[in-house]
């Protein structure tokens, strides 16, 4: 069941992400960027009920997007054979050109890379490009890029229409797996993958054809596929492609495109004709000896297909041989590649498959694995991942070296999990789907993202897809993840309100017609480990707990009082946290309808006092862990909490596992990494709590305290196993830790008695009832 | 039968009595407890115990209280809580530890208020209550005192961190209280015979060895300079290496910092200002009213001079009024149930955003991103909406909310620069509150 809630979700990512990763440029203004996208729609009729809306962002993003959207004028076919030399701009260029990008915007795409032009670490050799060489000397640099948004930076260096056009029809499709295309390429790309796919069933064999249409397909945009129909049927090889290559078809269809409908009417005898034709040559071609013609033509780009096309390949021709009639089955083996393991697509995380199980089984927790979908858009945004963590490897040549082997697999892993995190910590999955659906509609929203990172991502989720929009949104898209304040203040703070709030959001009418992201987004921070995930597991565990007033698990009455989104009781009018309220309401009715819920709804109230004391527990946390984070830096005489470490080594929302307690989430985990000295290697816990403990009795004060510490050990205490891989390796294998003590720490300020006799009974009452747990207030 | 809570009263000073004896039960547990009880009901008239709570609610009996121990009962202790459904307040704990904890009694005993105990027979009887518990359970220190004075004083503490006070206890004479037992141990340490000829109201010698010293008859007028010099006198007795001079001054200091001083806020701001003081902890208050006595808040810098004011630059000012609308709606919607009086937009929801702010210490309290993107905005927004409505002002629509103005007589404001240093820190909240801004900005109405 889970197995297939996943399936569907990949299904809908997949096809950005392949997209996505294939493609990244922005051409320069004057003939580039806006103009020539809006050209590329003017030329396929059907195209104007895509144009961007503008319905978001009134106040900023509407000049812009008016600029953007509409100043464009359609420009000629002579872009087609323009030629322009290479212009050596770096990607801040690139960006700056397509639209006056903010220079807030430039900078958060990342170093840029300084003479000479390098790709993953690796220069460029010396007279590249030199036209008059192989396409594979043309196109080595960028199969060394780790990421779309290198691929982006390298293009604007060199004189792209002319070096596709030196390019044989293979290489072009490779290049177009790489990253976005440069907007003034993009045709000519195009029309190279056309040119394959006109001519591989005959050149290849149509099983082979079907490989490579299927790697065409998720390798483009929309508005390239667009165009690619386009050309096809103007050559009139369109039905006669869809007929032959069957998983072409279901390719496009399950990318939402009816490509039959395209298939002119008044050609079609002559159509038929000739696809007859074809057909016979193709049949012809099946004899033994013409097989072994075209697989030894196949065989170079047999090999430099992406695993799982590879794969899939295998599938198909073991299916041919099984049952002999299986011609057309070969389609649910490419529907395997289409939907099964779209992260393969991508060049250099296809050379680590095994990378992707390790994925899957360590690097993230248990619980986190739901979120595995977002990985596909870490591809799109893992620009800032994998630059960061080059620069954070520290020693030079390091990057050299991490380009190759396991090293690498591994770097490039832990930079996609954390991007992986970003996204997943601000929206949903469906939220998620919608913002796949967003970037694999064009090759602007693709160089944008690939440029811009996960922060371009979430702008462009926030401005529904709309990259003119998107643009002025994207400094202040993921509020906390960057630590810094937005960039711009005044009206654009005030617009971006929408993306992730917590003081104040939209009223209900207008949330219900952009449908933002949950308000919970804006509780994530994963500087300190609070992912979506974590969020939504603590929140989870605080309703647990919550005292309010409950409805009880009964049906009926659950069923009677359903809210509704429309219409709030006055008390929730307006406020932001309603709609959360009514899927929270929905989630525990199904819970209960199943018989799986262990308390019934809390009421409204109860609800938002529960996220009040939710919001500001995790305001706390946060600020501890970086409490923690500057003590562990100081030297250790100097450490208020640390001191019983050589080398403390924090980990954020590790998950633990104990017998009767499941999967908790410890808020900090202190490891020693220094030398251990033969004895068990320390380790602590800290939990950290925001409760009002101001107004209790002494009695209540004393239970209350023991409360949470027995809880604390029970969690976090005692024996834990640790579940992230990333940790388990400097632990035995068993993966059992002891921990030597666990910290309760509360947040002070006004939540603490004023009577500080009565709070140090408190703390020596629970010190002696729970040894083992060490009370602090802050 | 609701309990009154020493916190439902209004801050201000109670007696705080801790007794810890050590105690372990070698017969039936009720005839060791009996004297106890018999020595609470006795002697505490005025503040006599009604309610006691273990799992439930019960009225005071004894035979209560041995079900709700009985009841809360665990592994190794049990507690339960003693209560008053009537002024005075009492917050009373009575617990039990047993081995392998280190088997003793746990009482504490907060009464509010100490003016209560004003009277010599009301505080004769609290000393002979304890004298008799003292007796019959022995105990290394036990105390009674004001509240505010032991925390002006340190206590339990007194400098030393958790670890040491926890290790140490009251290891030595940190402190002379009111009501004081000191265990054989502390007798000793001092010398039996210099203890025993403390100057005070009483010294007893208990027939455990420990010994009773109450400085005076009375504990309410602790803070009295006939108070202090007793208290000064026992401790520099009891610790000769004290001077008694430096003792002395150490404790009209901390008179001082207790003498009520009479709030002189500035007008304006007396709704704000009196609802935090009365969040400040009872031994806090009087120095914090004399800290907003002197305080008075800057003039407001968010205005321009009419003539100076920033043309409109919007394309659709309509639009933009809305927009301003709709943020000042999400503030409504941020405060409405604990504020409810955002609703009607007044100087007087100024005031009690203001308080609610600053009582959530909202700045430190809340994420940094989440104030400037969301709050920021709205607070800035409902600001200029109330001027509009109060003031008949006029919004002046700009592209950036920062620039966005509103024009009151011969001043334009700028509402949301205003949130914006608003929302800086706590104290901010007090220097730049919207209340303040909106008084001044009444003044230059014109």
């Amino acid at each position: 069941m889970r197995a297939e809630a996943w399936a569907s979700r990949w299904a809908a990512l997949l096809g950005a992400v392949l997209l996505s990763t294939g493609c990244v440029t922005l051409g320069p203004r004057q003939g580039g960027g806006a103009a020539q996208a809006a050209h590329a729609l003017s030329t396929l009729p059907e195209v104007g009920a895509t144009a961007p809306s503008l319905e978001a962002s009134p106040l900023v993003a509407s000049t812009e997007a008016d600029k953007h959207a509409f100043s464009a004028e359609p420009g000629g076919q002579e872009r087609l054979h323009r030629r322009r030399s290479a212009r050596g701009l770096g990607p801040d260029a690139a960006l700056a050109s397509a639209g006056e990008a903010p220079a807030s915007e430039v900078a958060s795409t990342g170093p840029v890379p300084e003479e000479p032009p390098s790709c993953g670490g690796q220069a460029v050799p010396p007279g590249w490009p030199d036209f008059s060489s192989s396409p594979e000397e043309l196109l080595a640099p960028f199969l060394t890029c780790t990421s779309p948004g290198e691929v982006l930076a390298l293009q604007q260096r060199v004189d792209m229409p002319r070096l596709l056009e030196a390019l044989d029809d293979w290489s072009a499709v490779r290049l177009g797996t790489l990253g976005p295309p440069r907007e003034d390429a993009a045709r000519l790309l195009n029309d190279k993958r056309t040119s394959l796919l006109e001519k591989a069933a005959g050149a290849y064999g149509r099983r082979n054809a079907q490989v490579l249409s299927v790697l065409i397909v998720d390798s483009a945009y929309d508005d390239d596929l667009r165009e690619i129909l386009f050309l096809l049927a103007q050559d009139k090889r369109l039905e006669e492609a869809l007929k032959l290559l069957p998983a072409f078809q279901a390719a496009l269809e399950k990318r939402g495109l009816k490509p039959a409908a395209r298939v002119e009417r008044g050609s079609r005898l002559e159509q038929m004709a000739r696809g007859l034709r074809r057909l016979g040559e193709d049949t012809l071609s099946s004899s033994p000896a013409a097989l072994d013609g075209q697989e030894f033509a196949f065989h170079p780009i047999r090999g430099q297909l992406p695993p799982e096309y590879q794969e899939a390949l295998e599938k198909a021709e073991k299916e041919w041989v099984l049952n002999a009639s299986a011609d057309d089955m070969a389609v649910s083996a490419f529907d395997h590649v289409t939907f099964g393991v779209p992260l393969g697509s991508y060049h250099f995380v296809a050379t680590s498959l095994h990378g992707v199980g390790l994925l899957w089984n360590g690097e993230m927790e248990e619980g986190t694995r739901e979120a595995a979908p977002v990985l596909v858009l870490a591809l799109v945004g893992g620009y800032k991942g994998v630059r960061y963590l080059a620069k954070g490897e520290g020693a030079a040549g390091v990057r050299l070296r991490l380009r190759t082997g396991a090293e690498a697999a591994q770097a490039r892993l832990r930079a996609l999990t954390e991007t992986a995190r970003q996204l997943q910590g601000v929206m949903n999955l469906q939220g998620l789907r919608d913002l796949a659906g967003y970037i694999r509609a064009s090759r602007e929203a693709g160089r944008f993202v690939a440029a811009g990172g996960a922060d371009a991502a979430l702008a462009l989720y926030e401005a529904r897809g709309n990259v003119a929009s998107a643009r002025p949104l994207m400094s202040k898209a993921r509020p906390g993840a960057s630590g810094s304040p937005p960039a711009k203040s005044g009206a654009g703070a005030g617009e971006a309100a929408g993306a992730a709030d917590e003081a104040a959001r939209l009223s209900p009418r207008t949330a219900a017609a952009r449908e933002r992201p949950g308000t919970l987004a804006s509780l994530v921070d994963e500087g300190v480990g609070h992912t979506r995930e974590v969020v939504e597991a603590k929140l989870a565990a605080a309703e647990l707990e919550a005292t309010g007033p409950r409805l009880p698990k009964d049906v009926a009455i659950l069923e009677k009082h359903r809210p509704s989104l429309d219409a709030p009781p006055p008390e929730a009018r307006g406020n932001p946290r309603w709609r959360e309220y009514m899927e929270y309401y929905n989630e525990r009715f199904r819970e209960v309808e199943q018989g799986k819920a262990s308390k019934g709804t809390l009421k409204w109230e109860g609800y938002e006092k529960l996220r009040g004391w939710f919001a500001r527990g995790l305001a706390f946390e946060r600020d501890m862990v970086k409490l923690l984070q500057e003590d562990a830096l100081k030297p250790r005489a100097e450490r208020l909490f640390l001191g019983d470490f050589d080398r403390p080594r924090l980990e954020t929302q590790v998950g633990v596992r104990k017998p009767g307690t499941g999967l908790r989430f410890a808020d900090v985990l202190v490891i020693e990494e220094g030398g251990i000295g033969g004895g068990p290697r320390r380790v602590e816990a800290f939990s950290f709590k925001s409760r009002d403990l101001s107004g209790l009795s002494e009695r209540a004060l004393n239970t209350q305290m023991i409360e949470d510490a027995r809880e604390a050990l029970q969690k976090y205490g005692e024996t834990l196993d640790i579940r992230r891989d990333s940790l388990q390796s400097l632990f035995p294998e068993d993966g059992k830790v002891p921990v030597q003590r666990v910290r309760l720490v509360y947040e002070g300020g006004k939540l603490k008695p004023t009577d500080l006799n009565r709070l140090k009974r408190a703390v020596e009452a629970t010190k002696g009832k729970v040894p083992g747990v060490e009370v602090l207030v802050e | 039968m609701k309990a009154l809570s020493v916190h439902d009263l209004k801050p201000e000073d109670s007696l705080l009595l801790i007794f810890d004896p050590a105690f372990e039960s070698k017969a039936a547990l009720k005839s060791e407890l009996e004297p106890f009880f018999q020595a609470l009901e006795k002697y505490s008239d005025g503040w006599m115990p009604d309610v006691i709570e273990g799992k439930r609610r019960r009225k005071y009996a004894r035979a209560a209280i041995w079900k709700a121990l009985e009841e809360e009962r665990d592994e190794n202790s049990t507690s339960i809580g003693l209560y008053r459904t009537e002024w005075p307040a009492l917050d009373m704990s009575f617990g039990l530890w047993f081995p392998p904890l280190p088997p003793r009694l746990r009482v504490f005993i907060e009464i509010k208020p100490v003016s209560l105990f004003s009277e010599t027979t009301r505080c004769s009887q609290f000393v002979e209550m304890v004298r008799t518990w003292a007796s019959s359970y022995p105990v290394s220190h036990a105390m009674a005192h004001s509240t505010d004075d032991l925390n002006l004083a340190g206590s339990p503490n007194f400098g030393r961190d958790d670890e040491t006070l926890f290790r140490d206890g009251f290891d030595k004479i940190y402190m002379v209280c009111w009501l004081n037992v000191f265990g054989p141990k502390l007798v000793e340490a001092v010398g039996r015979e210099r203890m025993l000829s403390t100057p005070a109201h009483r010294v007893e010698e208990l027939p455990n060895g420990s010994v009773l010293v109450v400085t005076r008859p009375t504990v309410a007028d602790f803070a009295s300079k006939e108070a202090r010099r007793a208290q000064a006198l026992a401790h520099a007795h009891l610790r000769p290496d004290l001077d008694f001079d430096t003792v002395l001054r150490t404790l009209h200091e901390r008179s001082a910092m207790l003498a009520p001083v009479e709030p002189r806020f500035h007008p304006d701001l007396v709704p704000l200002l009196s609802r935090v003081v009365d969040r400040a902890a009872s031994h806090e208050r009087q120095r914090r009213i004399a800290e907003l006595n002197a305080w008075c808040p800057p003039e407001p810098e968010e205005w321009r001079p009419a003539g100076s004011a920033l043309p409109p630059d919007v394309d659709n000012p309509q639009r933009s009024l809305e927009h301003y609308s709709n943020l000042a709606e999400h503030l409504v919607a941020l405060l409405h149930s604990e504020v409810p009086s955002v609703f009607k937009a007044t100087p007087e929801s100024l005031t009690d955003a203001d308080f609610y702010f600053w009582r959530e210490e909202f700045p430190k309290s809340r994420l940094r991103e989440a104030i400037d993107e969301h709050a920021v905005p709205a607070i800035g927004a409902y600001l200029g909406e109330v001027l509009v409505r109060n003031l008949g002002g006029r919004w002046i629509p700009r592209q950036r909310l920062e620039e966005a103005q509103v024009l009151v007589g011969n001043r334009v404001w700028f509402p949301f620069v205003r949130a914006r240093n608003y929302m800086r820190s706590r104290q901010s909240l007090l220097d730049c509150s919207l209340t303040w801004l909106y008084r001044v900005a009444e003044r230059h109405r014109g």
